[in-house]
């Protein structure tokens, strides 16, 4: 039998909201942001009934997600969830990665960072607290953990959805009802598993039993003759959410029938067993307002499709599942599921939208004389205005992408695409291929689908000869961090294997073994291309580099281990080479230190980039501007051993003096920001330790975690004994 | 602007010396859209329309055609685009450690 949860979670909320002094009850009532998830304090509590939700669940098929009960075939689907809680199903997706936020619980609650708090300790904070705004953000933490969420795991709050309510204007933004199912579902199907261990169901229960109360109107009435107690449940007459009066209906009913509805069980099989197609209420919802006629979510300004959008039906149309799908579509801001635009247009019937789309391209364009038009005679000035104010607009949105140099920050992809274009532009080479990290990121896709779809797949990673480049150089980015594998190219006569496939990652966070397989895939189908022959041996190896002593420095240290190979690498590598790196191949610090050195350079790529149309456009200037402008430098830029050179000097003086210019104290911020002297005399210490066990590298990731869990609490550094760590590395730390 | 006429140009389009194009637009996850524009529209139109189907935002979509960043300036004419050529459309991200 189940256990189910949301039963006694509810009570917290309807505790927590009890307790409020009325002050601070007032600014929640008051309050008008993070609406969707501060009305549902008010829902009534009272027991589930979880005989009757695993009755329920009998009748799941978690292979389709749907409840199959005598041929019938329902459905919890989005637009119940929306009816129900009124939760708004439609926005951001909360994308909960498994990942904690490490530190979150000090830097919101100022609260001791751990792995979780009881719900005893954060109620503690609303009810004690000072500051509104963070007792608010507890107690939305708090429903988020007890209504959308409800796991059992011991009345835990843990930060993981903290980053989506940390900011109070953004929450109405999130799909909270879209979540909540999906947490739902996935908590049944954890259940259902037949080698699942699971005791409990997790995810909200309170949805499916009000599902089947409203759908089934029959079994209304049966419950309401067995419990001998009327269940005045008008349907057509609820409001949104519709799940407060009837948690208050079945409150009447566990009342005084706590135990258990075994006798019940003949009704229950009753109903279900011949459940027909008209005992079925299909359309519940039919008569009620559609929520989100009546709520205006704030959404980006800048998708314009989604105001486009008409509100889904509000009457249900009786096939559940369709209806999810439908729902879904409209949720998933990019889902991709919908079926490629013919080219024709003439395909898709019916679906005007779309045509209109689909169509919009060349019908504006009779509307709107070429640029090569303009050029030629002399043309339209209206047009050419409209033209440079098109490209004015692309160059200011490109150059808001300096922002991610800022100090501390991430960078974006689009940095690592510009560099790249700089170094193929000052360090010309034939020996090698210089990638950005979309490439991978394409072939990676590829790679997942079945081998049958890509077979005859022309490759277009390289044109030419499969040796053509001594050096394949591919930066990667994904999950949020960003790595570097370089492929080379050995002679035969030099080495054992002739390529050899090196990872490189600041911080050993990505799967090498992963990456190898993805590139020695496209380096086979490149073979394929030209050659009968076997494919030649290859070799791969993730090699040690200097790590870094942040969580944010690691697209930097890709950019400076791609320009130091490349000043640096024979014109074919040797095994020999490999020595070239290592943990000392460069000071980290002069990485985290190039923050300020590459703003100029990309800028001055977004220019050429931005007028590299132009160069085309008019044929006959063409090569004569693209030279002139290939070969100016925009802003002078610092070479790199300055940099280097600075980092020496600012490590060497620690204090940098007050007349010392702008640059330099960003720079000793950075510096101070490493923590540099007591980060790196760690992690000597162990990678020492730990020589031998190298290739194993998980000892020694877990314990660099440890060290640096430990350095994130700054204050208790000096109460951490580190001795016992270095024998025995504690289970459960990941990498944050 | 009626939609026949338009209808009309696309079924012959081979006899106005290819005038117009068929490009794919290819996502990440593999996902395929195919565009017909003419070889002087500028790509413009075309990623805008692409963004819309997919509710994703400009901003955040980079696309590449031979590895090189498109912009909407640019026309197919300018790029030298053949029939059934192939444009990525990658969604940009960031990276610094761990999220």
């Amino acid at each position: 039998m189940a256990t189910i949860k949301g039963t006694s979670m509810i009570y917290t909320l309807r505790d927590l909201y009890n307790e409020l002094d009325d002050s601070f009850r007032n600014y929640l009532d008051n309050s008008e942001d993070s609406r969707c998830l501060l009305d549902l304090l008010k829902f009534p509590a009272a027991d589930i009934m979880p005989s009757l939700v695993s009755y329920f669940l009998e009748f799941y098929n978690p292979e389709e997600n749907v409840f199959r009960i005598n041929d019938q075939v329902l459905c919890i689907s989005l637009e119940d969830v929306l009816f129900l809680t009124g939760l708004p199903i439609d926005g951001e997706p909360v994308i909960d990665h498994g990942n904690r936020d490490a530190l979150g619980f000090h830097r919101v609650f100022g609260l001791r960072n751990q792995k979780f708090h009881s719900t005893a300790e954060m109620k503690k904070v609303v009810i004690e607290g000072k500051d509104n705004e963070v007792r608010k953000i507890v107690v939305l933490l708090l429903i988020v953990r007890c209504f959308i969420v409800p796991s059992a795991n011991g009345g835990r709050v843990s930060t993981t959805y903290l980053r989506f309510i940390e900011n109070v204007n953004r929450v109405d933004t999130y799909a909270w009802g879209a979540a909540l199912l999906a947490f739902l579902y996935h908590g049944i199907a954890e259940w259902k598993r037949p080698e699942s261990k699971k005791k409990t169901v997790e995810g909200n229960s309170w949805i499916i039993l009000g599902f089947f109360l409203l759908r089934i109107p029959k079994l209304r009435e049966e419950l309401s003759n067995y419990l001998k107690l009327p269940i005045t449940l008008n349907v057509s007459e609820l409001t949104v959410p519709f799940l407060p009066p009837i948690i208050d209906q079945v409150g009447k009913m566990t009342h005084n029938h706590r135990a258990d509805f075994v006798g019940f069980r003949n009704q229950l099989d009753n109903i279900f067993l011949n459940l027909a197609h008209e005992d079925v209420n299909w359309t519940p919802y039919e008569h009620s307002i559609h929520p989100q006629e009546r709520r205006t979510f704030k959404r980006p300004l800048s998708a314009p499709s989604t105001s486009r959008r008409s509100p889904p039906p509000s009457d249900n149309n009786g096939d559940g599942g369709n209806e999810e799908e439908r729902q879904r579509d409209l949720s998933a801001p990019s889902n991709p599921r919908r079926s490629p635009l013919p080219s024709d247009n003439n395909g898709d019937g019916g679906n005007e939208e779309e045509r209109q789309r689909g169509l919009s391209a060349p019908l504006n364009l009779r509307r709107s004389p070429l640029p090569s038009d303009n050029n030629g005679d002399g043309g339209n000035e209206e047009e050419r205005q409209r033209e440079l104010k098109l490209k004015e607009d692309e160059r200011m949105r490109d150059l808001s992408l300096l922002d991610c140099l800022k100090p501390r920050k991430n960078l974006d992809e689009l940095v690592i695409y510009y560099y790249v274009n700089y170094l193929k532009r000052t360090m010309p080479s034939n020996a090698c291929l210089l990638l950005s990290t979309f490439t991978y990121k394409k072939y990676e896709g590829e790679f997942r689908k079945p081998s049958s779809q890509i077979g005859k797949k022309k490759l277009k990673v390289w044109k030419g000869e499969f040796d053509e480049y001594s050096y394949i150089l591919f930066p990667m980015c994904f999950s949020g961090h960003f790595s570097l594998d370089i492929v080379c190219f050995i002679d035969k006569e030099e080495g054992a294997g002739e390529i050899l496939i090196l990872h490189l990652d600041s911080l050993q966070y990505h799967q090498s073994t992963r990456i190898f397989e993805i590139i020695t895939w496209i380096l086979r189908l490149k073979w394929e291309e030209k050659s009968t022959l076997d494919f030649p041996q290859i070799v791969t190896k993730p090699v040690e580099v200097p790590q870094q002593p942040n969580k944010h420095d690691c697209g930097l240290f890709v950019i400076h281990m791609m320009e130091l190979f490349l000043q640096k690498a024979p014109t074919r590598f040797t095994n020999d080479n490999l020595k070239m790196f290592g943990k000392n191949w460069f000071d980290p610090l002069t990485a985290c230190a190039l923050r300020e050195r590459i703003k100029p350079i990309i800028e001055a790529e977004i220019e050429i980039e931005s007028k590299r149309d132009e160069l085309k456009a008019g044929n006959t200037l063409g090569k004569k501007r693209r030279r002139v402008i290939g070969e100016k430098k925009i802003v002078p830029i610092e070479p790199l051993e300055h940099v280097q050179k600075k980092v020496t000097r600012a490590k060497a003086r620690k204090i940098v003096t007050r007349d010392q210019t702008r640059r330099h104290m960003k720079l000793r911020r950075n510096i101070k920001t490493v923590d540099g002297p007591v980060m790196k005399r760690k992690q000597i210490k162990y990678s020492e330790d730990f020589e031998d066990l190298t290739p194993v590298n998980q000892n020694v990731r877990n314990l660099r975690s440890t060290i640096k869990t430990v350095l994130g609490h700054k204050r208790k550094r000096e109460h951490v004994d580190y001795a016992h760590l270095s024998n025995k590395p504690r289970k459960g730390h990941k990498l944050f | 602007m009626s939609g026949t006429t338009t209808a009309d140009e696309d079924k012959k389009p081979g006899t106005e010396g290819g005038a117009h194009i068929n490009l794919k637009v290819k996502g990440q996850d593999g996902n395929e859209v195919f565009f017909r524009i003419k070889r002087n529209t500028q790509l413009k139109k075309l990623m805008n329309a692409y963004c819309d189907r997919q509710s994703v935002e400009m901003n955040s979509i980079a696309f590449l055609f031979d590895g090189r960043r498109l912009q909407g300036a640019q026309t197919p004419d300018e790029l030298e685009m053949e029939d059934g050529d192939e444009i990525d459309a990658m969604l940009h991200q960031t990276g610094g450690g761990i999220i």
